[in-house]
């Protein structure tokens, strides 16, 4: 089930320097209106960062992010297979943004495309805990305190 | 090459810098050798990946190949 990208795959987007707009939604979902009417539904988790508080007070105002860039792309790519396969997804498509992205700014597109709901919101959600656990991004907490702290993700 | 990553490389003063050994050290013995030229990494949780695929604790690594020092990801 992972492996390579299947033979001929274009590579797939992935980064979004700074947030990502709303509006992507619209631009992700066009290509999915197919003349053979076989997609039954999408389903879209939207990440965005939030205003945490520290120990000591401290609010978050932004975070930078950074990453291996080539090795997070083939891992996308074998994530996106390995869910696709074992949902039955028409298509998995994904965004993450790089750079900084103040609180409230949208940081992560995942919509998931099948033909029915079930596999959509099954297929959404393991994509979802995949990027989280498996993608080399690093997320810089910017506080309102002129302080930084590193983010960590937990199972 | 070894390139750090994320807090790491904030750690350590530097995004990458070049550093060789004779013939195959294992992951535990890259880790120490890095400790050793950087005391900031001892404690530190971080995986090592040579040519952008993460190596098991058995591996065997040869001085050369383009190494990764990867922190704990926060992604999405």
């Amino acid at each position: 089930m992972s492996g390579p990208p299947r033979s001929g795959a274009p590579v797939q987007p992935l980064f979004v320097d700074g947030p990502i707009d709303p509006d992507a939604i619209s631009r992700l979902l066009a290509p999915h209106v197919r003349p053979d009417g076989v997609v039954g539904g999408h389903e879209i988790f939207l990440g965005r960062v939030r205003a945490d508080m520290t120990e000591d007070g401290s609010r978050v105002t932004a975070i930078e992010f950074s990453a291996h860039s080539s090795m997070a792309l083939d891992e996308m790519d074998r994530i996106r297979q390995e869910v696709m396969d074992a949902h039955g997804l028409a298509a998995l498509d994904v965004r993450h943004s790089l750079g900084v992205v103040p609180t409230g700014g949208i940081c992560l597109l995942v919509m998931a495309t099948a033909g029915h709901r079930a596999p959509a919101r099954a297929g959404c959600a393991a994509a979802v805990e995949g990027i989280k656990a498996r993608l080399p991004i690093f997320g810089r907490e910017e506080l309102d305190t002129e302080r930084h702290r590193w983010k960590e993700n937990r199972p | 090459m070894v390139h750090f990553f994320g807090h790491l490389a904030e750690r350590t003063g530097t995004a990458s810098h070049t550093l060789s050994w004779q013939g195959e050290l294992s992951v535990a013995g890259v880790r120490s050798l890095l400790e050793a030229h950087h005391p900031s990494l001892v404690g530190q949780p971080f995986r090592i990946a040579v040519d952008e695929a993460i190596m098991p604790d058995d591996a065997s690594i040869r001085s050369g190949p383009q190494i990764a020092v990867l922190p704990p990801y926060s992604g999405g």
